[in-house]
């Protein structure tokens, strides 16, 4: 793999991961942050290359689908680390009120087991900071939708791209 | 006969069309009375937290339980899905300029942003109606991209 060749995807991702560690710009994450990142990297490779051609679909779902993917993965671990170093997350606190709405709605047995599954996990976090089944469900979590973002900003970064050959 | 660039395009657009319907059902599964969606209900949920905040004093409800996403979020989802099946049955090239991006846009930017200082309260309706507007163009935007670089590419 040509490392300089998307190091823009990878510069882009890691500074999508790094905002949404900040409260607050956090919610924006998948939806703001990491397609505006995959556009970001389109636009910058463009500069970096000084290239005035079109962007072609490949490269630009390429490009968004490594943002998403680098998003994730520091995303991940930024977000275990601080849990480990907090033994607390945004599951830990807000699972006991979730639960409390849960049950008045009557969900089931089965639904009792998913339940004790999350708590158990909690309850990992809070003893050792960390939790297995937390950090499969981040992971998959993230991967999955900050990569379908990704791919989405990639293509979007491409449509602005090719902007002026389009209106021509 | 079809060439392979529009048959393309056709399965290009049902694959958007059952994603988006696939990814709206999760959202609207309490609506649906199956032990499955039940079960897995709180894993959904902290699934589709990554998407949005979940308020649930923001988002619609079914047989009492809540959406997995706020009202503005599940407008934008919903509009996405109808867009992605009317285009299906499209056969013109979409040509959507980002001046109606961005005006489809200004909606939902001035629904947060007056909601926001209060100017006046949240309101689902407004807020899915503004949503649907944005899901609906910006799937455009991005199919409009992919179309014209796919015909481009033919006509080269």
């Amino acid at each position: 793999m040509n490392f300089k060749k998307y190091l823009p995807a990878i510069v882009s991702g890691f500074g999508a991961a790094v905002l949404s560690t900040i409260p607050g710009i956090k919610n924006f994450s998948c939806c703001l942050l990491v397609p505006g990142a995959a556009a970001f990297s389109i636009l910058l490779d463009q500069k970096i290359s000084k290239s005035n051609e079109r962007i072609l679909l490949n490269k630009s779902l390429g490009f968004g689908f490594l943002t998403g993917l680098t998003a994730t993965i520091f995303i991940t671990i930024f977000e275990i680390l601080i849990t480990y170093i907090t033994r607390s997350n945004d599951f830990v606190q807000t699972l006991p009120q979730s639960e409390i709405i849960m049950r008045q709605w009557n969900l089931g047995p089965l639904f009792d087991d998913s339940l004790e599954m999350l708590k158990n996990a909690a309850n990992d976090i809070e003893k050792t900071g960390f939790s297995s089944i937390y950090l499969f469900m981040i992971l998959s979590s993230y991967f999955i939708i900050n990569t379908i973002f990704g791919l989405i900003g990639g293509v979007f970064g491409m449509s602005l791209a090719n902007r002026k050959f389009r209106e021509e | 006969m079809k060439s392979s660039i529009q048959i393309k395009l056709i399965l290009l657009k049902l694959f958007l069309f059952v994603s988006s319907v696939i990814w709206l059902t999760g959202i609207v599964s309490p609506c649906f009375d199956y032990d499955i969606f039940k079960a897995v209900y709180p894993f959904q949920k902290q699934f589709y937290s990554v998407v949005c905040h979940q308020d649930i004093n923001k988002s619609f409800s079914c047989s009492n339980i809540f959406f997995l996403v706020c009202a503005r979020c599940s407008g934008i989802y919903l509009g996405t899905a109808l867009t992605s099946f009317i285009v299906i049955f499209i056969n013109r090239p979409l040509k959507i300029k980002t001046k109606l991006l961005v005006l489809f846009t200004l909606p939902l930017m001035a629904d947060v942003l007056f909601t926001t200082i209060n100017i006046y309260n949240y309101n689902k309706i407004i807020s899915s109606i503004t949503g649907l507007f944005f899901g609906s163009i910006v799937f455009l935007y991005i199919l409009s991209a992919i179309e014209n670089l796919l015909l481009q590419k033919k006509n080269q």
